[in-house]
């Protein structure tokens, strides 16, 4: 921008700008974990229990009430990964989730930085996905499902990388190891068939092939490092079927696996890189043969079904086909060691640290707010809490995870987990009913029925009077949480 | 993928074969949302049990001096008889007029299109970005007139004025006027062809206009009344409210649809990049259509529903039409992909059950001693009146009863009120519900009549006048206490 104002005198530091611009990008990548990290933020669901199962140390049978449904854990590597971390650190369930979502974020946003040669090009792909798809979120939830969108966005981006060449043996080792470790991490391994599938669409079929080969094998090997690969393959199949059979309706899924409304501003960043492409001239390998456009179709498609297709397939996907085209857009504009494209990347730099840090709808400090049953922060529920073999009762999972993040030792079970797909048949079908008559207090009737003295029944609801379930003795715990439990005479 | 093509003795069945997939698409959809247990939430309910009753209106409203005769006389009619040949329910009649209407809507645009695959487009975006095809759901008569309108529009674009286009579009708007009522807002169309300069379309469309409301009229037996009561329902409707908000929902202003905005600009912005070359915006019917309609959706957002998207879909289909014919051969296997693409995406997206859209309905519970007999001596007696402030009420109510001997304060328009009960119905409309404004209605109860209001269970509304009983989830039934009532 001041180029001309005395060219000679900054002339010798042109050559640090890409340095300077590469480094920009790697701390706006950490920075804005770290930040958010520091407003208080604590993510809604299953990193909590992650790290509670972390520190605690016991297999989920000792955890949850399972049905026969249930084999094995399906994130088997990410527990056994945090638990070493535990042992080593002892740092606590939250500091466990700190780690998580740090360490996560900042894999996904780095992983794109080694096949880039403009990286500015993937902040403004990190802040479109940001400000179109509140991916933000979903970047910060600390979970291991971030370690597959790094292996998808290294796969995608490899392959941009190398545009039309042939590839080579070493990227099938490569590949392999990489879904090996996402797969076991991870678990929904039959999900890799999406790339798979886009890599054939777009006509790459080597690259295809190599893919395929390099899933079976991956597969096997991280369902193998469980030491039940059979079991471990099966059950992320059997979770999956049961997610969605059990229910009558969509509504009464987990929100993640709900519909999608069609995703607009997808759809609008999608045409406005047509347009960017036909107005610029970008010279962009047409979008019928790129595995990432196809993947972004086939998880818009899908998205009908379950919107988590779009959001962890789908706008990968797309994050690469927008960082690949603003890349040679960039390319064509400014010269690598030029003051201007320093003087953009810091402006995206700040752009991008700002959209995702800015605390809209509360969206890092929520958790601020949040009472969590433990007589540890509150020493007046002393009584309340289940007692030693007894069953937590909730239909809530945010109970389960909040719960369990705080009392990772605690000596009771839940009904409810991460996964009503877990439960046993006849708690599923309570579970259920809750859920069809939003909530209404009679449908809790069978779990009343079986609730022994050391169990107790935890129900979201204002303070204005207990839930309408007048055989057990509520006590308003913390606030907009009561407990039930059997009256201590009857019980006696 | 793409690059391979299908040996040439396969090629010639590709053009087939997207016509059946477009058309199997266009079938199983509504199939599958009844299979969901569907039932639309309003009119197309009362047009179902009005047609089981075989009653006029006056017999099952209690209605004012301004309401002379039924509006959408030609359904119920059509109803009627579908009802007394098959002796359906009133459940029956509504999957009938679902499906039917659905299929008819869209069937309609496949013939007028070379490329049938560009009607899933148009279908497609109009459910993300405006929900559309779930007004074609809705089981209700003017998606006739969407589809005579789209069917106009289409026939314009693909063809030259004549006399037999004039016989064609007379029978097909007097059918619309005869089930619809609406007879005047075909004069959004005649002067969309007007902006347009296609004045021979206008002169046309304009004289089938008026044949075929004439036609419609004679029809119903009392051709003035029908005409004169169709503008008195809309001036009523509108001008009788103070502001927006106690309007019907349908009558409400829209916010500007921006998606809608983004979508013209798109295919504007396709045209310059491809160069199509397709008739030039300013002489396209559908795309003045689609301003005048846009521009009076901030006054009622029917226009833009019922007008405005419907030749919004008709631009999108001609213009994704050009584009696909000069990007794709009709016999390819790129063609077929595309297809297979589109149909699977557009199934997906319109059967999906988003915030429970087609399932919402499998958890009413509805006033009937049928379904709930413990509610013996709550409903409305003999002669009673059934007063509630809630218009979903009346729908599922009737529907549940079509032969009951009670009438409702308000049914399926506030307008047909008389004048005093109306200002009672707006009155609590204005206080968000507020128990207070019901007073008029509780002073003229008689024992025989009910007052039905929405709420939790956690206490009945505050009118101490009438004993409550917590009839079904969410709605408490009063009446005037028994003894006091003796």
């Amino acid at each position: 921008m001041n180029e001309n104002t005395n060219p000679s005198a900054f002339e010798p530091l042109r050559r640090f700008v890409p340095l300077l611009v590469w480094l920009a990008v790697a701390a706006t990548v950490l920075a804005i974990p770290l930040k958010i990290i520091g407003l208080g933020y604590l993510p809604a669901d299953d990193a909590l229990r992650h790290a509670a199962k972390a520190v605690s140390g016991k297999p989920w049978s000792e955890i949850l009430v399972t049905g026969s449904s249930f084999h094995i854990d399906h994130n088997f590597g990410w527990h056994l990964f945090l638990r070493q971390i535990f042992l080593w650190s002892h740092c606590g369930a939250e500091g466990l989730v700190v780690f998580s979502v740090v360490a996560l974020f900042a894999l996904v946003g780095w992983s794109a930085l080694p096949w880039l040669k403009r990286p500015e090009a993937w902040l403004i792909a990190l802040a479109t996905a940001a400000v179109c798809a509140d991916l933000s979120d979903r970047l910060m939830l600390g979970r291991p499902f971030l370690l597959t969108t790094t292996g998808l966005l290294t796969i995608l981006f490899s392959w941009q990388a190398r545009g039309a060449a042939r590839p080579k043996w070493w990227l099938a080792v490569w590949f392999t190891l990489l879904v090996a470790v996402c797969s076991f991490v991870h678990g929904v391994w039959y999900l890799w068939s999406l790339p798979v599938a886009a890599f054939f669409l777009a006509g790459e079929f080597r690259w295809g092939l190599l893919l395929a080969v390099a899933w079976l094998a991956g597969v096997f090997l991280g369902a193998s490092f469980t030491g039940h690969p059979f079991d471990s393959l099966e059950q992320a199949v059997i979770m999956a079927q049961r997610a969605f059979a059990l229910h009558a309706t969509q509504r009464t899924l987990v929100s993640e696996f709900q519909p999608s409304a069609g995703d607009q501003y997808g759809l609008i960043v999608l045409g406005g890189l047509l347009i960017l492409r036909q107005l610029a001239k970008l010279g962009a390998a047409p979008l019928a043969k790129n595995p990432a456009f196809w993947l972004a179709v086939i998880s818009w498609i899908l998205s009908f079904k379950a919107v988590r297709f779009a959001a962890d397939w789908g706008w990968p996907a797309l994050m690469v086909l927008v960082a690949g085209d603003l890349q040679l857009l960039l390319q064509s504009r400014f010269a690598a060691d030029s003051f201007k494209r320093l003087a953009l990347a810091g402006g995206i730099a700040l752009t991008t640290f700002l959209i995702f840090t800015n605390d809209i709808n509360s969206r890092w400090t929520q958790n601020l707010t949040w009472q969590f049953l433990s007589t540890t922060e509150h020493p007046e529920l002393a009584g309340w809490m289940p007692e030693k073999g007894g069953i937590l009762y909730s239909a809530d999972m945010t109970i389960f995870y909040q719960t369990f993040f705080k009392n990772p030792n605690g000596d009771w079970r839940y009904i409810l987990g991460y996964e009503p797909a877990f439960m046993a048949d006849e708690d599923f079908a309570v579970y259920h009913k809750v859920m069809w008559n939003f909530g209404d207090a009679k449908a809790y009737a069978p779990w009343l029925k079986k609730m022994r003295p050391a169990d107790r029944l935890v129900i979201r609801g204002d303070g204005g009077g207990p839930p309408n379930i007048p055989q057990l003795e509520w006590n308003y715990g913390v606030s907009g949480i009561w407990i039930g439990r059997l009256p201590r005479t009857s019980a006696k | 993928m793409f690059e391979f093509e299908l040996p040439e003795r396969f090629r010639r069945h590709v053009p087939l074969a997207v016509w059946v997939l477009v058309a199997l698409v266009i079938v199983v959809i509504p199939l599958k949302i009844i299979g969901l247990g569907y039932l639309p939430a309003d009119d197309a309910l009362r047009h179902a049990a009005k047609a089981v009753s075989g009653k006029p209106w006056p017999e099952i409203l209690v209605v004012g001096d301004t309401f002379k005769i039924d509006h959408n006389l030609g359904w119920h009619e059509i109803l009627g008889a579908v009802h007394h040949a098959t002796n359906w329910d009133a459940e029956n009649l509504v999957v009938f007029s679902v499906v039917m209407l659905f299929l008819i809507v869209n069937g309609a645009m496949l013939p007028q299109l070379k490329r049938p695959e560009a009607w899933l487009v148009a279908l497609l975006a109009a459910m993300i970005v405006s929900d559309l095809p779930q007004r074609f759901l809705l089981g209700r008569p003017f998606i006739l007139t969407i589809t005579v309108l789209m069917t106009t529009l289409f026939t314009a674009q693909n063809g030259k004025p004549n006399w037999r286009t004039f016989l064609l579009f007379t029978p097909l708007i007097a059918a619309c006027a005869f089930v619809h009522g609406v007879w005047y807002l075909w004069a959004l169309p005649v002067g969309a062809f007007f902006f347009a300069g296609q004045f021979r379309w206008t002169l046309l469309l304009a004289g089938a206009w008026l044949a075929g409301t004439l036609f419609a009229a004679l029809l119903t037996g009392h051709p003035a009344d029908y005409l004169s009561e169709a503008v008195t329902m809309a001036f009523h409707s509108v001008g009788q409210h103070a502001t927006n908000r106690t309007e019907v929902t349908e009558l409400q202003p829209f916010g500007g649809d921006i998606l809608a905005v983004i979508i013209v600009g798109a295919l504007v912005a396709l045209r310059l990049l491809v160069k199509l070359n397709p008739l030039p915006l300013a002489k396209n019917p559908a795309f003045w259509l689609v301003c005048g309609c846009w521009i009076l959706g901030f006054r009622v957002s029917r226009f833009w529903e019922d007008w405005g998207w419907p030749a919004l879909m008709v631009f999108i289909a001609t213009e994704i039409q050009s584009l696909l014919l000069a990007k794709f051969a009709a016999d390819s296997l790129r063609r077929l992909l595309l297809a297979m693409i589109l149909a699977v995406a557009t199934f997906f997206a319109v059967t999906n059950d988003l915030n429970s859209r087609w399932t919402g309905s499998l958890t009413w519970q509805f006033l009937s001693t049928a379904e709930h007999p413990e509610l013996e001596g709550w409903m409305p007696e003999k002669g009673g009146v059934l007063y509630s402030a809630d218009m979903t009420i009346f729908y599922q109510t009737f529907f549940k009863n079509p032969n009951a001997d009670w009438k409702y304060i308000l049914g399926f328009d506030p307008t047909f009120m008389p004048a005093e009960d109306f200002d009672v119905y707006h009155k609590v409309a204005w206080n968000f519900g507020d128990a207070k404004a019901y007073a008029p209605w509780v002073k003229k109860m008689r024992a025989t009549d009910r007052l039905v209001i929405r709420g939790n269970g956690g206490s009945p509304p505050n009118i101490p006048q009438l004993e409550w009983n917590y009839g079904v989830s969410g709605i408490w039934i009063g009446r005037l206490p028994r003894a006091a009532a003796k």
